[in-house]
């Protein structure tokens, strides 16, 4: 059974990758496991389908001591089911140092291997070189990767993606880098030249360093649309990344935000209630900064943080 | 209603009469023949005990469980317990390498002794909550992130600032959980209970724990509950950076000049609790003692915005006259200013001996301390100091003098010691209420070698 890794940092397009894999490898068995930093799966419901097999592992990342065994349990898992090929979706601030360890351990206690192709590395074009001086996992996430794909290749100049390469180059010399827009990438071609690396299991690094702060932010009441945008809009500098789903009064919208870009999509989906999830990058004051920016935009309108 | 009188005054309304918040934490089991240890792990007991406390004491508000040491125990602190005081800890999980706990270990209502805890509160909030304001503690952000990394934290602070930032981030993520299940099991007030703030510089609280605290805060608001900022020590420099954490009261011990602090407070519109001494008034002196402090308080402090309460958790066997004596004193101060009209409070005279300091064989370090077994700022101060006799060995003698019997009061007052807990080498003041970092101690200590 192939096995394949996929990384890179908050917003860098990993479920957008994740779903051209899906569908470029339509007609195999294929299962899936996510992994969200938040106490929300909102990737989960971005890719939903009959035609593969999800485990989804939240609040914390796979690497880190508290989701590993999960982790272990759900690849092992994989392994008794009839499946040809498995995608892994890590959180964006995974370090995936100790990923050879792992496998050692599914092995020993299921009895069966995987065929570890290897890790893709998404980065993200336009914020690349900015995250990677505030992210060490970012780093690590390239250093173990077959390929890297530098996703948003439109959304920068080439001076810029020039300056990315040598930097990934820098850090891993093997490494086969493609540039894209939206992951359009020959994903068959370029998962089947893919090749394990001989890696030194040690420690993953996932410690105080790479662990932003997350919120959900929650309400059942139904917003205006221009209000939640321009919420959006304030508080987005205090993240790295905004995700979910909101019910406003001109509809159902996905909302994904990187940095400072944010894009808010109609969602044709039915939603229970407005669900965003923000992952900090000013630490634990995100928490303050949401409900002043709330409080501004939607006065006493109920909202769960 | 004594708990409307609370609410009020946290919510800054004018009152005419000013609120009694009595800290009986294990004290409360000293009224009902329980030990410290019975009370903070029996759930039956400490209810009783508490019942025990709004009979006796007729407070206005009153906390359910004063214990630092909950969240720390969860987090993996070892606890060395004791039969007439808090329990304190012992190891220290994270002492080791640069390293914040992972998300997965912020404490579940089902964890520990948090599940005994909330089902007393509701119990008591059934039984007195309509009446009486109930306060839930938590342990503040910075003495948790010092319960889990030891005395290195101030090392920390100096050296890496940002893990510092990282390390109490998560702490203010504990505070936030409980916090939450207090608050869902009926407290009206939520304390953040944080006595390590006085021991660290305004300017490192600014730029490293502003915004934890705020966030700390910020939920408890918008909970619905209203929040107090408890602090031990001299915090005389703390105040105003504590202020602009946003609290909706602070309260103080005896190492704080109150009419002072509250010139500051009011300036910010927060309420002010505080300050009865706890060992020299509360515990080892008489009931005119007790009467003529509260007497002498409400008249030279303006009322609004004030609650008075014992300086911190009130010594397990504070003689229970003395209590009643206070409450007298703040409900008929008219009468009870007749009573000790002539009275004069006599200072014991017990004779003590100070060293010879010009003559000494080898550095004497000496510790005042509240109680470095109860007083979180004074445990760390303590094991702070106590890295010098790592370094140097029986080259150094290091004492400490604890504020909880006669001849260490004496004593104290005899050095001129002003602020507890302090620091002083051949006899001179060294570090006031300020923890050094051991780089600083070495330096300091080693000169005098």
């Amino acid at each position: 059974m192939k096995l394949i890794l996929l990384t890179g940092f908050l917003g860098s397009g990993k479920t957008t990758l994740l779903k051209k894999l899906l569908n470029a490898y339509k007609g195999l068995k294929i299962g899936v496991l996510m992994n969200e930093f938040g106490e929300t799966s909102i990737d989960g419901q971005l890719i939903q389908g009959d035609d593969f097999d999800l485990i989804e592992l939240t609040n914390g990342s796979i690497f880190c001591a508290c989701l590993k065994e999960n982790f272990i349990k759900a690849l092992a898992q994989f392994l008794n089911l009839d499946l040809e090929i498995i995608f892994v979706e890590s959180s964006g601030v995974a370090d995936p140092s100790n990923m050879e360890m792992i496998l050692e351990i599914v092995t020993k206690i299921s009895g069966k291997y995987y065929d570890y192709a290897g890790s893709i590395c998404i980065v993200d074009g336009h914020y690349f070189l900015k995250q990677f001086d505030v992210i060490p996992a970012i780093e690590k996430q390239v250093f173990y990767a077959n390929e890297v794909i530098i996703n948003k290749a439109d959304l920068q100049n080439t001076e810029e993606l020039e300056a990315i390469e040598t930097k990934i180059k820098e850090i891993n010399s093997a490494v086969r880098i493609f540039r894209s827009s939206f992951c359009e990438v020959p994903l068959r071609d370029m998962v089947s030249n893919m090749t394990s690396l001989k890696l030194v299991a040690k420690p993953s690094a996932n410690t105080w360093e790479s662990r932003p702060k997350t919120n959900v932010l929650k309400t059942k009441e139904v917003l205006d649309y221009k209000t939640f945008e321009r919420f959006i809009n304030q508080i987005k500098f205090s993240t790295y990344r905004i995700k979910g789903f909101v019910r406003t009064n001109q509809g159902i919208f996905e909302v994904s935000c990187v940095n400072d870009c944010v894009v808010i999509n109609p969602w044709s989906n039915p939603i229970e209630e407005t669900e965003v999830v923000f992952i900090s990058s000013v630490g634990i004051r995100l928490f303050s900064d949401l409900l002043r920016f709330w409080k501004i935009n939607f006065g006493d309108i109920p909202v769960n943080i | 209603m004594g708990k409307d009188l609370v609410l009020k005054t946290l919510r800054h309304d004018t009152v005419n009469e000013v609120p009694w918040v009595p800290f009986s934490g294990v004290h409360a089991g000293f009224l009902k023949g329980y030990t410290a240890r019975e009370v903070l792990t029996d759930g039956d007991k400490l209810f009783d005990s508490l019942m025990e406390v709004n009979k006796i004491y007729t407070p206005d508000g009153m906390p359910i469980i004063f214990d630092l040491q909950i969240e720390a125990e969860i987090l993996g602190c070892e606890l060395l317990w004791a039969e007439d005081n808090p329990p304190s800890v012992m190891s220290h999980p994270y002492a080791g390498e640069l390293e914040v706990p992972c998300k997965c270990k912020i404490p579940k209502a089902t964890d520990g002794r948090i599940p005994m805890v909330l089902d007393v509160m509701k119990r008591v909030k059934a039984e007195i909550g309509d009446n009486t304001a109930l306060y839930g503690l938590v342990c503040g952000p910075v003495t948790l992130a010092s319960h889990i990394r030891g005395s290195q934290f101030f090392m920390d602070i100096v050296m890496y600032p940002e893990y510092v930032k990282e390390l109490v981030g998560f702490c203010a993520e504990v505070c936030n959980a409980m916090s939450t299940y207090y608050i869902e099991a009926g407290m009206d007030i939520i304390a953040v209970v944080d006595p390590l703030i006085s021991q660290i510089s305004p300017k490192s609280i600014e730029s490293l724990f502003l915004e934890p605290f705020q966030a700390v805060f910020d939920l408890i608001k918008s909970k619905g509950a209203l929040s107090c900022f408890f602090v031990c020590g001299d915090a005389t420099p703390q105040i105003e950076v504590m202020c602009r954490t946003n609290p909706d009261g602070i309260s103080i011990d005896e190492n704080i000049n109150i009419y002072e602090a509250k010139k500051i407070t009011d300036q910010y519109n927060i309420t002010i609790g505080g300050n009865i001494p706890l060992t020299t008034t509360l515990l080892f002196g008489n009931q005119q003692d007790n009467m003529k402090f509260i007497v002498d308080m409400l008249d030279n402090i303006e009322h609004h915005n004030l609650i008075i309460s014992p300086g911190c958790d009130m010594p397990y066997n504070v003689p229970i006259d003395n209590t009643v004596a206070t409450i007298q004193a703040i409900k008929q101060t008219e009468n009870v200013r007749k009573m000790i009209e002539n009275y004069e409070a006599v200072d014991e005279d017990i004779p003590v001996d100070l060293p010879d300091y010009e003559t000494l064989t080898k550095p004497l370090i000496e510790i005042f301390t509240l109680d470095s077994a109860t007083c979180a700022a004074c445990t760390y101060m303590v094991k702070g100091i106590m890295l010098a006799e790592e370094e140097f060995g029986d080259r150094v003698e290091i004492k400490e003098y604890k504020y909880t019997n006669k001849l260490d009061i004496a004593r104290t007052k005899k050095m001129g010691v002003k602020h507890l807990p302090s620091t002083y080498i051949n006899g001179k003041l060294q570090w006031s209420s300020i923890i050094p970092s051991k780089q600083e101690l070495i330096e300091v200590v080693g000169r005098c070698l």
